[in-house]
């Protein structure tokens, strides 16, 4: 996947622990989980707004795009 | 249950009180509509094969041979099986509606499956007159042979609507997909 999730980097550096942002935001652990691990095909803007918030950073803190050559598409 | 199944809230009381009577109505249909028939056929079985064969208008001088007259009237059994195989299904897609579960794999089975044996029951009502009037004249003489052809609404109609029901299935399991990529959007 071309967008990484480095949500668990930006916990870390916070020290807050998954289950307090799950509970803030609404959603349960697991689809945090799923989250974190880059499972998920989207992320709605206002689950975004609700972690930047809560984590008190950027979307670009916790989203990177990585470019990925044609051989690894491949 | 699959990711992705689109589950009904309060607001859709109405929905699951509608359902569960049509769940029922379709039961108690699917266990009834064969049991007349089928004793009918009894009664039939037992019944002189000259004189059934007179009643049903066809002029034999003998009476049908009794195998294919059996095989006749398994087949006449074809369109109400037909129907109520397609009502068991119903049933169980309004069970899925009832339950609260509008989109999944599950409801898509029973709605093509409840499509595809309407279908075939409407079909099956205008090829079988046809073939069970060959059948029990297939061994009369000559002139005595005949050949009947049953157009009806009823059997149009239901080869439409169980078209109708196989489309919305097809919408269903489109709208299913999309429902699954949906709740992977968190």
């Amino acid at each position: 996947m071309q967008i990484l999730v480095t949500l668990d980097v930006m916990l870390a550096k916070r020290k807050i622990r998954s289950k307090d942002l799950a509970v803030h935001i609404g959603i349960t652990e697991a689809n945090l989980s799923l989250l974190k691990q880059g499972k998920v095909k989207g992320v709605r803007f206002e689950t975004l707004a609700k972690i930047c918030e809560y984590l008190d950073c950027q979307p670009a803190d916790i989203l990177t795009f990585q470019r990925t050559t044609d051989e690894e598409t491949l | 249950m699959s990711v992705g199944e689109l589950k009904m809230d309060h607001r859709d009381h109405h929905l699951r009180k509608i359902s569960i009577w049509l769940a029922v109505i379709s039961t108690v249909l699917a266990v009834t509509l064969p049991i007349v028939p089928i004793a009918l056929l009894l009664g039939w079985f037992t019944t002189d094969l000259l004189d059934l064969a007179s009643r049903a208008g066809l002029s034999v001088g003998h009476a049908p041979n009794q195998l294919l007259s059996f095989i006749a009237g398994l087949l006449s059994l074809v369109p109400v099986l037909c129907l109520s195989k397609a009502l068991w299904f119903a049933r169980q897609y309004f069970l899925l509606i009832q339950s609260g579960i509008l989109l999944s794999r599950a409801n898509v089975i029973a709605l093509k499956g409840f499509g595809k044996f309407v279908a075939i029951s409407g079909a099956a009502g205008l090829v079988l007159p046809t073939l069970i009037g060959l059948l029990l004249t297939a061994n009369a003489g000559a002139g005595e042979k005949s050949l009947v052809v049953s157009l009806g609404s009823a059997p149009l109609l239901s080869l439409l609507f169980g078209g109708t029901l196989w489309t919305m299935a097809a919408v269903t399991a489109k709208a299913t997909a999309i429902a699954e990529d949906h709740a992977q959007i968190i």
